[in-house]
């Protein structure tokens, strides 16, 4: 009896009385609670989307399918004095880092940036000090949210990096900060990762850009984009294969951190998967060779972000004869001329391991502009190792030279087009 | 005898699926052009589906395969029509052309491989012309529409050649070459039906209200919490996620519909068809509509609802759409108060570059709303619907984030605005 009772007094409570008896998480305005089925009643306050969202569609999310992903978490920030959801807090673990998405009812304006600072000030010492995690991460804060970004740095938390107009706001392009919150003691036993020194090699010089073509004549098959020595197609099914060998045969290590190895039938589904949606989130294309349509590497760009008109860009060439040859970059401009010109982005982004001197001197080469760095991502010898971060604008890239076209393949193009001229 | 027929057309078959170049093309009798021909899509043509998809994202072999097989066969159901479009000198595949029937009209979507360049431009004129004459002329369709980036010229200029008209342009709606470009309507029209009927470009637009643009309604601050749910508020209504249960007010006020005018009569719908589409869509992660519906704030009933339909996230541009099911929240302003409000969210949230809006005709009243919320006549889309025993038209406008950040803002007294 007395058991019934106290739980349905625990369903209903008192407004302004949901956070009493919680020894933690808990503010002098707002509190975090994890989340509940009943929160699809308020999701509009709560939940980071900007598409509308009934209740019994967010209900089916909460029940069904919140928990397939086992590394993020969600809480909702409530209000002391009445209980009411006006935010929410989503981790997403990874290894040893942690990242942090604050977001709050947009209609609360700068008040709901308050309530996020604050609950950030609950949920960064939480993670990181009580949890005794390495380091946690804001990334992204768009440059007008000045409340944030000044509260994020009187909590401790410090700015390591800024995208470019990587956030699109009322027709314009702002930047976006990025921010981490590292754990003392770990700092004590490694050392502050902020000094780290990134090391660089090759010139850093921008190179002219080699333009895409078309071809009046025969086209290699399926190509969406053709450069002098390669073109970009569809990842077909049976490239599952070769990826997966050459990933087999790899000789360096130092592009991640280690090597490896794919099972045919996994990557086969990844490759169907990513390309099912339309508009694609991740748009991975198959470079291959002009001469004899060999597949050496595969360029794309991930987490293609269509409001605010940015993506990631990645490339690999698996067969290492054809690394440093110039043929990623060649690659690499064909992907920004279809990700600039095609999808009509405004700018993209870059990640590289700092070991990896090869690929970051391949991007400066590209065009692309250091913005930064995220501390402690992935495991070294002994430590945490950073990843180095790139942005290029679309605008920049127009505005770099473009190379001329060799004689060779000039003449090539020149004799296809007359031969269709003349059939026609 | 029978027997005999059969296998001799096996036979012809067999040879026709791996022709000597220069050849698949003979014997064909119509759609047959001087460059290229149409035929109809068979499993094989994955092959090459990067030059006839008309998409700019990849896809494998095995995947479109999958879509020749699975849903192709399925598209005759919902209306569409697919041909690919073959170079005769080698059979090479070089784009495509999709109908789709309207109960009138065809709408026309034709693709070449960019990558052939001047020479795929020539190509996507022929096929146009015979997919065009065939349709209207030979079928006997009244109408066929075709829409094109305004960049290319020599198309647009083909296409004139042969009789096609231009008959509406939305302005900035494509991304072409990394720049923004029109999009261009041109139509066709069946000869008999032009006689009879007379040229639709003639029939009377009948445009009521002055035509200025109001202001619009400034941001509203909020004194207190917003409503539950809210996205976006206005001085006396807001918009928030259409839950399930509306539909059944969707449904009741339906019934008691007074005005016919709307749309061509009125409608019955059924809240569990209604309910089922609205929340499916709700499901993606990029929906393709986006709908809301519109509350009062004072006391949180349901009096219309305002979306967008059609949302392209690359090219960046929506059709809007709305409907007021309450008539005695009908002309005081309510419509134009939720307009203002989905566009803030088209421009500001999703950062569409441009917004389009469609209307009956006779629908006056609509149009009108259009012209005060700032929308601009983009032409007009005809012969869509039968209408007091002829076929009438839409009047289609277009309405750019530019043109909407740059009206002044301004409270308006709802009271006179009727």
């Amino acid at each position: 009896m007395s058991e019934t009772t106290t739980a349905s007094k625990q369903e209903t409570p008192a407004p302004g009385s949901g956070h009493l008896g919680q020894t933690f998480l808990v503010g002098e305005t707002i509190y975090l609670r994890a989340i509940e089925e009943q929160d699809a009643e308020f999701s509009v306050s709560w939940n980071d989307t900007i598409f509308p969202k009934s209740k019994d569609n967010v209900e089916k999310w909460l029940t069904e399918e919140m928990k397939e992903n086992r590394h993020t978490r969600y809480f909702v920030i409530l209000r002391k004095a009445d209980d009411r959801p006006v935010g929410s807090l989503k981790t997403d673990r990874w290894r040893h880092s942690t990242w942090i998405t604050p977001f709050a009812d947009r209609l609360f304006g700068e008040q709901g940036d308050r309530w996020i600072v604050e609950a950030l000030g609950l949920v960064l010492p939480w993670l990181v000090d009580e949890q005794h995690r390495p380091i946690a991460h804001v990334d992204d804060v768009p440059a007008d949210k000045t409340i944030i970004r000044d509260g994020l740095l009187a909590l401790g938390a410090r700015q390591s990096g800024r995208f470019r107009e990587k956030i699109r706001r009322g027709g314009k392009f702002i930047d976006a900060y990025q921010y981490d919150y590292v754990n003392k003691q770990w700092m004590e036993t490694l050392g502050d990762p902020a000094e780290v020194e990134l090391e660089r090699t090759g010139t850093g010089e921008p190179r002219p850009v080699s333009p895409p073509v078309t071809l009046a004549g025969k086209l290699p098959r399926n190509a969406m984009r053709i450069g002098e020595r390669v073109y970009l197609r569809p990842l077909q099914k049976r490239d599952a294969k070769v990826i997966a060998v050459w990933a087999r045969r790899e000789t360096e290590s130092f592009w991640s951190n280690g090597r490896g190895l794919y099972t045919v039938s996994a990557v086969q589904q990844w490759i169907a998967n990513i390309q099912k949606d339309e508009p694609q989130d991740w748009v991975r294309f198959a470079v291959c060779l002009r001469e004899n349509d060999k597949m050496i590497g595969a360029v794309g760009i991930d987490g293609i972000d269509y409001q605010n008109r940015c993506a990631e860009s990645e490339s690999e060439i698996f067969r290492p004869e054809y690394r440093g040859g110039g043929f990623g970059s060649e690659a690499k401009h064909l992907l920004f001329d279809y990700a600039f010109n095609t999808l009509g982005l405004h700018s993209l982004q870059s990640y590289v391991f700092f070991p990896n001197t090869r690929s970051a001197a391949a991007l400066r080469k590209q065009g692309y502009k250091e913005a930064g760095r995220e501390h402690w991502l992935l495991g070294g010898d002994g430590g945490f190792l950073h990843f180095g971060t790139y942005d290029l604008l679309a605008e920049e890239w127009r505005a770099m030279p473009r190379r001329q076209v060799g004689t060779t393949d000039d003449s090539d193009t020149a004799a296809s087009r007359g031969r269709t001229q003349d059939e026609s | 005898m029978t027997m005999t027929k059969t296998s001799s057309a096996t036979l012809t078959v067999e040879a026709d699926s791996t022709p000597a170049p220069d050849t698949n093309h003979r014997g064909q009798t119509f759609l047959v052009g001087e460059n290229v021909y149409l035929r109809p899509f068979e499993v094989g043509d994955q092959r090459n589906a990067a030059s006839w998809r008309n998409s700019v994202f990849p896809k494998s072999a095995s995947l479109v395969k999958q879509w020749i097989k699975e849903d192709l066969p399925k598209e005759g159901k919902n209306d569409k029509g697919y041909l690919a479009i073959v170079r005769k000198a080698d059979d090479v595949i070089v784009g495509s052309a999709v109908r789709e029937h309207d109960d009138y009209s065809v709408f026309l979507t034709v693709h070449v491989d960019p990558l052939y360049g001047d020479a795929g431009a020539r190509w996507k004129a022929e096929a146009l012309k015979l997919i065009v004459e065939w349709i209207v002329d030979e079928n006997h369709t009244p109408i066929a529409q075709v829409h094109l980036a305004a960049t290319e010229t020599f198309v647009i200029e083909a296409a004139k050649a042969f009789g096609m008209r231009e008959c509406a342009r939305f302005r900035e709606m494509l991304i072409v070459d990394g720049k923004r470009a029109d999009c261009i309507w041109l139509e066709y029209l069946n000869k008999g039906w032009a006689e009879k009927l007379g040229d639709p470009k003639d029939a009377p637009l009948e445009r009521t209200g002055t035509g200025e643009p109001r202001p619009v309604p400034p941001k509203v601050t909020l004194d207190g919490d917003p409503p539950k749910n809210a996205m976006l508020v206005g001085k006396r209504i807001y918009l928030r996620p259409e839950e399930k249960a509306d539909a059944k007010i969707v449904a009741e006020w339906a019934r008691k519909e007074t005005e016919a005018f709307w749309d061509i009569g009125r409608h019955l719908p059924s809240s569990i068809i209604h309910a089922a589409s609205g929340q499916k869509i709700q499901e993606s992660d990029k929906p393709e509509y986006i709908f809301f519906s519109v509350c009062l704030r004072e006391n949180d009933e349901v009096i219309g609802a305002v979306g967008l339909i059609d949302v392209d996230y690359v090219n960046l541009f929506a059709e809007t759409g709305s409907f007021f099911h309450r008539p005695d929240y009908r002309g005081s302003g309510y419509g134009s108060e939720a307009k203002q409000l989905l566009l803030e969210y088209a421009f500001d949230f999703l950062g569409l570059h441009m917004v389009q809006s469609w209307v009956y005709y006779p629908n006056t009243r609509s149009a009108a709303a259009l012209r005060k919320q700032g929308y601009t006549e983009a032409g007009q889309i005809n012969w869509l619907y039968s209408h007091q025993g002829k076929l009438d038209n839409f009047v289609v406008f277009d309405f750019l984030a530019e043109e909407w950040r740059a009206m002044p803002r301004q409270d308006w007294d709802a009271s006179t605005s009727a």
